[in-house]
C-alpha cells in the first residue's frame, strides 16, 4: 500500500447556493486542484457524492462535473451513503490511491436544498429511513434522533443545558468559519427558549437543511514531488455498518457503527484516541456529538455531557470538537459534509483556519455517520 | 417575446414570483443574475410489499405478526418482521406479536413531513414486547407529551378502515 496524501481541499459558503449543484461542484474542485499544485489533467478518477441530485432532476453528474472541469475523459462514479456520502468517496478515493490504482483522485461532495421547502426535503430526507416501516409512520430524522435522545437521557439523565451547550460551542466556532452556513453565535436563553422540534430536540439541537459543495484532493506521496501545501497524512480510512432501524439494535445509547469504524481506523493507524489532537464529527443533533465522543472511545458511556459542559471541547480545550462549527452551525448539505469536515482538518493544519485555531494541530480524526448509524466513515490524518 | 422577469436578491422572493408569473431573476452577493424557473416533479409508485406482505395484512385483519428464526440454536424473535435473521442470517417464520408492550423509548414531533403534518404534535415510541428481541416503532396516541414516559405500559390498536400501511396500526396507554 503506498501512503496518501490531501493535498488541497476547499469548501463554499454553505446555505443557500444559486448555482445548480454540478456549478457549484465544479466550482470548488477546481479551487481544490489549484490550491494542490496539481493541473486537472492530473486527476486519475472523481468520485462524486450527490444524494439528492434527482431533486434537481440531474443524475450521473461525475461526467458534468469532469467536462466542466476540462477532463472530459477521466472515470468518474457517484458514491451514495447518506450523510456519509463524501466520506464513503473519500474512501474509495484512498483504496484507488493507496492501492496504486490512481496517483491522484478527486472527491467532490454537493448538495443543493434550497428550492426545496422545508416540508418537501424533509419528507425526502426521511426516505433515508426504512421507508415502509418509520417514514410512513411518521419518523422524521429529528423524531429518530429524539427516540436515541429520551432513550439516552433514561440511562444517563441530564438537564436541557447539556445539548445546549454543545449548540452553544458549535455556533460559536461557526461564527468565525466563511463557509458557515449560521455565522453567529447563541446563548444559553436562545437554546432554551428555541422551539420544540422533536422532544428533547429543539430548532437550536438541529442541523439545517442546506446548500453546499466540498472537494478534496488525494494523492499517492511519491506522485507529488513539491507539496505546495502541508498534505494530511491518511493514516487511516475505515468504514463500518450497523443495522440501520433502530429498533432492531441491542441498545439505543449510541451508533454501533461509530464504535465499529472507530476500532478499525485506530488499528488501521497504529494510534489511540488520546494522540488525536482535534476532532471534526458528526452532529447532526447535538445529542449525536455526545454518541461521537463516546462511541470513538475518547470519553467512557454517559459522561460526554459532562466534558461538554466544562469546556473540554472548546476550541482552545483538551480536546477541540468541530472547530467548524460542525454540521450544526457549518450546515449539512448532506452529501458534502464528509469532504467538508476535511477542509476544516486541511484548513487547520495549513494555518487557514484564521480566527478559530485549535491550538495542536499534528493529528486529526473525521467521523462521519449515514443517517441514523447505517454507515460510518472515521479518517485519521496526520502531518508528514 | 416576453418581458424581462423581475429581478430579487432574497431566494424567498424569487420563490413567491415563481408561484405568481412561473420565473424570475435572482441577483447574488456578486451580482451575478441567474433565471429561475420551475421543474415539477411527481411520481406515483406501485410498490410490492413482497415478503413484508404477512405483516401488513395481518395489520388489515387484526393481528400483529413478527419474525421468528427458524434455526433451533437462534430463535430470535423480531418485532419488525424480517424475512431473514438479522442475528445469524437464516430464514424466518412468522409469529403472533403480543398486542401489549411498554415504552422503550418515545419522543412527541412538533414538526414532520407533509402526510403527519396536520397531526402535529404526534407521539413516536419504540415498544418493547415480552419475549421479543426486537422493538417496534409506532404512533403512541391519546396521550400528551406530559405523560410519557420509558416504561409506559401501552397496547395495540387496528384501524377499522385499513390502507395496508403502518399506519393501520398504532398504541395507546394500557391504563
Ligand atoms: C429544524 C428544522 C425543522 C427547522 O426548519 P424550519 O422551521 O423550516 O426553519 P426555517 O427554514 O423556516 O428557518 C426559520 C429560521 O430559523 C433558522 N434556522 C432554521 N434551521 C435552523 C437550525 N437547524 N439551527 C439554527 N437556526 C435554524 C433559519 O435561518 C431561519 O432564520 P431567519 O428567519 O433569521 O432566516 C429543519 O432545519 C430540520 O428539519 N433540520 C434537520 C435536518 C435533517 O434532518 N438533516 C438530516 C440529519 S441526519
Ligand atoms: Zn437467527
Amino acid at each position: 500500500m503506498r501512503e496518501a496524501w490531501v493535498i488541497g481541499a476547499a469548501s463554499n459558503r454553505f446555505g443557500k447556493m444559486p448555482e445548480t449543484g454540478r456549478e457549484a461542484a465544479t466550482r470548488v474542485a477546481l479551487e481544490a486542484i489549484r490550491q494542490s499544485g496539481l493541473e486537472p489533467k492530473d486527476i486519475g478518477y472523481t468520485f462524486v457524492s450527490n444524494c439528492f441530485g434527482l431533486t434537481e432532476k440531474q443524475g450521473h453528474v461525475g461526467p458534468l462535473i469532469n467536462g466542466g472541469l476540462g477532463i472530459p475523459e477521466v472515470p468518474s462514479c457517484t458514491i451514495e451513503s447518506a450523510c456519509s456520502s463524501s466520506s464513503a468517496a473519500l474512501h474509495e478515493a484512498f483504496v484507488h490511491v493507496a492501492g496504486g490504482f490512481t496517483d491522484a483522485a478527486l472527491v467532490v461532495g454537493v448538495e443543493k436544498l434550497s428550492h426545496l421547502d422545508t416540508l418537501t426535503a424533509t419528507s425526502y430526507f426521511a426516505e433515508a429511513a426504512d421507508y415502509a416501516f418509520e417514514t410512513k409512520n411518521g419518523a422524521t430524522f429529528p423524531g429518530l434522533y429524539a427516540t436515541l435522545a429520551n432513550a439516552y437521557q433514561k440511562a444517563y439523565p441530564m438537564a436541557p443545558e447539556v445539548l445546549g451547550s454543545v449548540a452553544i460551542k458549535n455556533h460559536a466556532n461557526a461564527a468565525r468559519n466563511p463557509h458557515a452556513q449560521f455565522q453567529k453565535e447563541i446563548s444559553m436563553d436562545t437554546y432554551l427558549r428555541s422551539p420544540m422540534i422533536a422532544s428533547p430536540l429543539r430548532l437550536y439541537d438541529c442541523c439545517p437543511f442546506s446548500d453546499g459543495a466540498a472537494a478534496v484532493v488525494v494523492a499517492a506521496k511519491e506522485f507529488v514531488r513539491h507539496p505546495v501545501t502541508e498534505p494530511l497524512v491518511i493514516r487511516a480510512s475505515a468504514r463500518s455498518g450497523s443495522i440501520t432501524e433502530m429498533q432492531d439494535r441491542p441498545d439505543l445509547l449510541g451508533l454501533p457503527a461509530t464504535r465499529t469504524a472507530a476500532e478499525k481506523a485506530f488499528r488501521q493507524a497504529g494510534m489511540e484516541p488520546k494522540e488525536i489532537d482535534f476532532l471534526e464529527v458528526h452532529d447532526c443533533f447535538t445529542i449525536a456529538e455526545l454518541f461521537a465522543l463516546e462511541d470513538l472511545g475518547f470519553l467512557p458511556r454517559g459522561t460526554a455531557g459532562r466534558a461538554e459542559v466544562e469546556g473540554v471541547t472548546a476550541r482552545d480545550g483538551k480536546l477541540p470538537v468541530n472547530p467548524s462549527g460542525g454540521l450544526k452551525a457549518k450546515g449539512h448539505p448532506v452529501s458534502a459534509t464528509g469532504a467538508s469536515q476535511v477542509v476544516e482538518i486541511f484548513e487547520q493544519f495549513n494555518g487557514l483556519a484564521k480566527g478559530r485555531e485549535v491550538p495542536r494541530t499534528e493529528t486529526a480524526l473525521a467521523h462521519n455517520v449515514g443517517a441514523t448509524g447505517g454507515s460510518c466513515s472515521v479518517h485519521i490524518f496526520s502531518r508528514r | 417575446m416576453r418581458p424581462r422577469p423581475p429581478t430579487f436578491t432574497k431566494f424567498r422572493d424569487v420563490q413567491a414570483e415563481i408561484d405568481r408569473s412561473g420565473a424570475a431573476i435572482f441577483r447574488d452577493a456578486d451580482g451575478v443574475e441567474s433565471l429561475v424557473i420551475r421543474y415539477p416533479y411527481s411520481i406515483n409508485y406501485i410498490h410490492s410489499y413482497a415478503e413484508d406482505s404477512a405483516f401488513f395484512l395481518g395489520l388489515s385483519e387484526g393481528k400483529l405478526r413478527g419474525s421468528r428464526c427458524r434455526r433451533p440454536k437462534c430463535r430470535f424473535v423480531f418485532a419488525t418482521p424480517r424475512g431473514n435473521c438479522m442475528v445469524c442470517g437464516a430464514p424466518t417464520e412468522w409469529v403472533d406479536l403480543p398486542t401489549v408492550g411498554r415504552v422503550h423509548s418515545w419522543t412527541t414531533c412538533h414538526f414532520g413531513s407533509e402526510a403527519f403534518l396536520k397531526e402535529t404534535p404526534y407521539n413516536l415510541a419504540m415498544v418493547e414486547f415480552d419475549g421479543v428481541g426486537s422493538l417496534l416503532l409506532v404512533r403512541l396516541k391519546d396521550a400528551v407529551e406530559s405523560d410519557l414516559y420509558v416504561g409506559m405500559p401501552v397496547r395495540a390498536v387496528f384501524d377499522p378502515n385499513p390502507k395496508y400501511s403502518i399506519t393501520d396500526i398504532w398504541f395507546v396507554p394500557d391504563r
